[in-house]
Parts: structure tokens; sequence; C-alpha cells
């Protein structure tokens, strides 16, 4: 089987110097036509810059892209654009239907951007998509009249339109409710299945992990095939044993209580506070002071006093 | 519905989704439209009543005036007519006076030159050597006051303290009216002679109106009569036409400019309204270039908008400005100055309607060029 997509050592960089931010970090791809491929990442890990690059609304700083057996890298803005057109379908998280347009002619829209189709026969087509996923009864809508699951379902019609060699879609399910979430996962993985479509989703949702038939994981601008150890726990525990961290925090703590004994002794030597609440707040000090001792000790660092009030 | 009937249809769409913006937009469009259409209906009516008044003010091509304001013998009369070229010599006494209370310009003039000085009788007609205390009142005058030949009314010169009964031998449209150019008011012909004693200048008249066989000696005639006359004022036909149309042009600039200021504001708000649109709609045009629309779709859609705009602004500023020329022409009349013909030049209703499209197009082009720069990728990634 041919590639529907292939990235070749792909690097995205933006800014230079100190605002410099390497997001994708050497992306090698592969999603054969057929697929449904779901890749997996937490925010920030690069998976919507990722897709944008493979729908050619993005170049890679270094790398390769070929969508449909074309290398697009090398392509300018208007043959990109012809090239979207005819081989790439989107599916984004907030649908981003076109709003002055109904739900048929969000999805004629395509085919008429393409001029191979005559109105009616783009219109035939349009009603086609609806029918197929379930909405030609409000084919006449417009998106403000349609609920988020109508709209997705509108917008993997719209995707659809021009037969692309491949459907991406951002977070499909990201905005819906799970009735919704359900139905459009359902839709996409029968249009894999039955219709042999070839989707590539990006998606934060565990649950879509379901669908795919290969499921890739991007962390930190880099794709896995299995997921990686995770980068928030990694990184929590680089933090804990920050002995700087740790020394900078206690310092502050420390502070913190004399500020919070010196006004409780003027406090007391001014007769303004009952004896209970006295108490209360001593012994309260008294766990924290001692909590301090306890790390301290173990450091091996920094004595306490605390003075009896 | 091929590449332009989607863009087509999604400004329409637009436009209706934005019915307050857009009424307001096509009412700026129209404003400026409007001013000018009226403006440019105006002046065109304007210039050619105003040839036509002088034509018939200045009855000859030659006026000759002394020095003073009543101060030309009536022997230079028969002198100028012995000029070379001068046909006729038409001597005119111009006074102000009250006549049934009210203000009037009191044109003297001898029994045979009332064909100079009357343009058409509606009801009696002129007066002979032998009348006395006779007046021909102006038509409108006559029937705004109820009056009829026959009638009696009283004159009283406006330096003198003396009353005179007049009576009405004819009621007309007057043809010589001299202070048209400058002046509101109602005309009266009574005879020279009692003109005269009205001012107490007998003997001598206000100017002499000469009528030459020819119009192009009008400068060799003008050269005689000041060989004759060094210190006489004389002004020709043509003269008067062009410090008339001079002013005229003048008053026409002016307003061209203060047109050109709220064209220039209708410029302003519908660049403003396409702008808003562009910015409202980012979203929608980075998904429209995503799903493969060239940069010229997404720009035939906001041009297309703005044409729409301006197409409507264009026709209802054609409409308003046919009707506040209407208005203007018809004010102008019934505050008794001229009457401005309404004549509805095609070339200009063209040119305002082309003004009103080209001006929405200009204002579109910065926010147009706006939405192509829009990149999809930096829109949807804010999602």
């Amino acid at each position: 089987m041919s590639d529907a997509v292939r990235l070749e050592n792909v690097w995205k960089v933006y800014g230079d110097g100190p605002s410099r931010a390497v997001v994708l970090k050497g992306v090698d791809l592969r999603v054969e036509y057929g697929e449904l491929v779901v890749i997996m990442g937490p925010s920030g890990s690069g998976k919507s810059t990722l897709l944008g690059i493979i729908g050619t609304l993005d170049r890679p700083s270094t790398g390769r892209v070929y969508v449909a057996g074309v290398e697009v890298t090398s392509m300018d803005e208007d043959e990109l654009a012809a090239f979207r057109l005819a081989h790439v379908g989107f599916v984004f998280q907030d649908h981003n239907l076109l709003r002055n347009f109904t739900a048929l002619e969000n999805v004629m829209y395509p085919m008429l951007l393409t001029r191979r189709y005559t109105y009616e026969e783009a219109k035939e087509k349009a009603l086609e998509l609806l029918r197929l996923v379930g909405l030609e009864r409000v084919a006449d809508r417009f998106p403000s009249q349609l609920s988020g699951g109508q709209r997705q379902r509108v917008a993997i019609a719209r995707a659809l339109a021009n037969d692309p060699d491949i459907v991406l879609m951002d977070e499909p399910t990201g905005n819906l409710d799970i009735d919704s979430a359900a139905k459009v996962a359902s839709l996409v993985k029968w249009l894999n299945q039955v219709y042999g479509q070839t989707f590539l989703i990006v998606t934060h949702n565990p649950e879509l992990a379901t669908l795919a038939t290969r499921l890739l994981y991007i962390r930190g601008g880099r794709i896995y095939e299995k997921p990686p150890e995770s980068v928030l726990s990694k990184k929590l525990v680089e933090e804990v044993r920050n002995s700087e961290l740790r020394t900078r925090i206690r310092n502050s703590q420390l502070r913190l209580l004399e500020v919070e004994l010196r006004a409780l002794r003027r406090l007391v030597a001014q007769g303004r506070i009952p004896r209970c609440e006295t108490e209360a707040r001593l012994s309260l000090l008294r766990n924290r002071a001692n909590k301090l001792l306890q790390v301290a000790a173990r450091s091996g660092r920094d004595r306490l006093v605390i003075d009896s009030a | 519905m091929k590449l332009l009937g989607p863009a087509l249809l999604f400004a329409v769409r637009d436009i209706k989704l934005r019915k307050f913006v857009s009424a307001l937009t096509v009412l700026a469009i129209a404003s400026g439209v409007a001013s000018f259409t009226a403006l440019r209906i105006v002046s065109t009516g304007t210039q050619l009543a105003a040839r036509s008044v002088v034509s018939r003010v200045i009855s000859g091509e030659l006026l000759v005036y002394g020095e003073g304001l009543c101060d030309v013998s009536e022997f230079a009369v028969e002198e100028l007519e012995s000029l070379p070229a001068v046909s006729r010599a038409v001597p005119v006494v111009l006074a102000m006076g009250y006549m049934e209370g009210s203000l009037v310009f009191l044109l003297g003039v001898r029994p045979e030159d009332l064909d100079l000085a009357v343009a058409r009788y509606i009801e009696g007609g002129g007066f002979g050597e032998d009348d006395y205390r006779v007046v021909i009142v102006e038509a409108s005058f006559a029937e705004e006051r109820g009056l009829s030949v026959g009638d009696i009314v009283i004159i009283k010169p406006q330096l003198g303290s003396t009353a005179y009964p007049y009576r009405i031998v004819g009621v007309a449209d007057i043809g010589m009216r001299v202070q048209e150019l400058s002046a509101v008011g109602t005309y009266a012909i009574v005879p020279l002679r009692e003109a005269q004693a009205m001012l107490d200048r007998e003997g001598y008249v206000t100017m002499v109106m000469l009528k030459l066989e020819d119009e192009n000696l009008a400068d060799y005639v003008r050269e005689e009569v000041l060989s004759v006359y060094p210190r006489a004022r004389v002004f020709s036909r043509r003269e008067v036409m062009r410090a008339v149309f001079q002013v005229i042009a003048l008053v026409d600039g002016l307003m061209l400019s203060v047109t050109l200021i709220g064209l220039t504001i209708a410029v302003f708000g519908t660049s403003s309204t396409i702008m808003s649109n562009v910015r409202e709609h980012a979203r929608e045009i980075a998904v429209m270039r995503a799903l493969g629309a060239p940069v010229h779709h997404v720009a035939k859609v906001f041009l297309l908008e703005a044409a729409i705009l301006g197409l409507l602004g264009g026709m209802l500023g054609l409409v308003l400005g046919i009707v506040g020329a209407d208005f203007a022409r018809k004010l102008v009349s019934s505050a008794g100055l001229f009457k401005v013909p309404l004549i509805i030049d095609p070339t200009v209703l063209a040119l305002a309607f082309v003004l009103a499209v080209v001006s929405s197009q200009l204002s579109a082009l910065y926010p147009v060029l706006k939405a192509c720069r829009i990149k999809p990728m930096e829109v949807l990634r804010n999602e």
C-alpha cells in the first residue's frame, strides 16, 4: 500500500534568539492509505503544528513532507491551496463551518471551488454526503441552527466533499458532549472501515485511541510508537529534587513564621486576643515549625528556634 | 454558482446578517452620492437659468453706466445710437420703491421700449406717451395680492416721502429683470418720465442698453463709447455672463468640496464596515483558505460585499439626489431667485453611480488586503 502521508526528518522552529521554540524535532511519519491513525499528546506537544504541516497550512523549517505521493514543501501558496482542495480534508475542533452558508452550501463549497462540478452536481453530491452522515433533513439549516454534534458531522461531510486522500482531524470531539462525541467517533470509524477513508486524528482524548488502526504518541515535538515516559511526572520529580528550590521555599517559610510569631506576641501583650485562640494559633505555628525542622534535619542544614509565646 | 456564486452568496448573506451596519454604510454612501447628484443637477439648471436670465436682462449686447447711480444724460442716448454698429439705444431708469407696502424694483422705460422690458402680457397691455400714473405689475405679485388691470396701487419711492396712486394697465412677466442676478424682488414698470420724476432726475437715466448689429462687434463699440465718454462704465453681455459663471463655478467648487468631504466620510465608513467584517470573519477566511480557496476568491468575497453596498448606496443616492435637487430648485424658485429647471443629465447620473461603486471598491482595498494576508494556521491555532 502506498503512503497517503510521509514526513521525513521534519523540524519546526518558531522565532529565534531567546524566543526560539523548537516545536517539532525531526519527526518521521508514514500514514498508509486506509489507515486511521490517532496521534495522542498533551497540549503544547506539537500535535496541531504537525497537523498544520501535513495539511500544508504550515511549512516545516527543515525536512520533507509528501502528501498523496507529492512533495509539498516546495509549492507556493496558490499551488498549496489548489493541492489542499484536491487532496486534503480538514475537520477542526470547533467545526468551523461558514456561518453564512447552510449545511448543504457548506458541503457544496469545496466542490464549487474546484470548478469540476456544476451547481446541480455539487448539490446532488452534497446531499448524498449529508445523507451519509445522517443529516439530510437539516441540509437547509444554518450552522447556528444545528447542535454541536450535527455541526461536526457537517464538517466531516464537507471534508469528504472532494474525495480527499486524507482527512485530518484536530480534536474532533473536543467541544462535544459524550453522546455527540460517540456519534462523531462512530461515524469516523465507520467511514474508515466501510468507506476506506484515510484519517489522521490528533487528540489528547484517550477514548479516541480505541478508534485507531494505529496509535502514535507525540511528546515534546517527537513521535513515539509506544507511550513515552510521562513528561509531567518526570518534570515533577526533577522539580521536587531541586535543592536550591527547596532551600528557597524553606527560607520563605521561616520568614513567614517569624512575622506570624511577632504579630501574635504583640496581640498577646496588648490583650487583644482570647487565650483559646492564642493556643490554637500557637499549635498551628508549632506544627509548621516542626515540619520545617524535620526537613532541615533530613538535609542537615538550617536550625530553627521558636520562642515560646 | 461557480466560483463567483459562493462569493456572491457569502457577501449577500453577510449584508443580510448585519442589516443595521450595512444600512448605515449604504446611507453613508447614499448621502455622498445624493449630495453629488443634487449639486450637479442644481448646478446644471442654475447655469442654464443664469444664461437665460443674462440674455433676458441684457437685452442689448452692451450696458453703458455713468459714474453715479442715475447720471447718464438723455442726450447721450441719441449720440450712442448714432455710433457705428449700434442698432438701438434704450434708456432705462432703475429705482427702488414701495408698492402696496412691499419693496419693489421700479423700472422706468419708454413706451417704445416695452417690447424689451416685458416678456409676456398676462392681462392688459403696455402704456403710451400720454398715459400718466400707470404701471405694469409683475404677474406673481398681482396674483399674490389679487390685483388686476384697472386696480389702483400706491407707489412710493424709497428715498421720498410722497406716495402716489398708480393705475394698473398691464399684468405681465417681466423680461428686463436687471437686478435678478443679485437680488430677490418684484418688478414694476412705469413710464421713463415718471421714474425720473420719482428720483428727481429729469433728463437722466441709470443706464443705456445698446443693441448691436453684430454681437462680435461688442469690443469695438465699447472702445467707441469710451472714446466719447471716457468715464463711462461699459459692460458687455459676454462679460456679465463670464462673471456670473465665475460666481457659479466658485459656489460649485465650494459645494463640491463639501460633497467630497461627504464622499470621503462614506469611503471611511465603508472601509470600517468591511474591515470589521474581515475581523469578524477572520476564522472563516482561515477556514476558506484551509479548504483550498485561492486568495483571489477571498478578495472577491469582500470586494463583492463592498460593491453591493456601493450599488445600493449609489441607487439610493441617485433617488435622494434627484429628490433633493428638485427640492432645492423649488426652494430657489419660491425665494424669487432663478427659476431653475430640473435637468437630469444621464452623464451626471452615470458619474454618480460610478463614483459610488468606485469609492466603495477603493474603501475595500485595505480590508481586502488584510483578509488576503490572513494565515490560516495562525488563526486556527488559536482555537
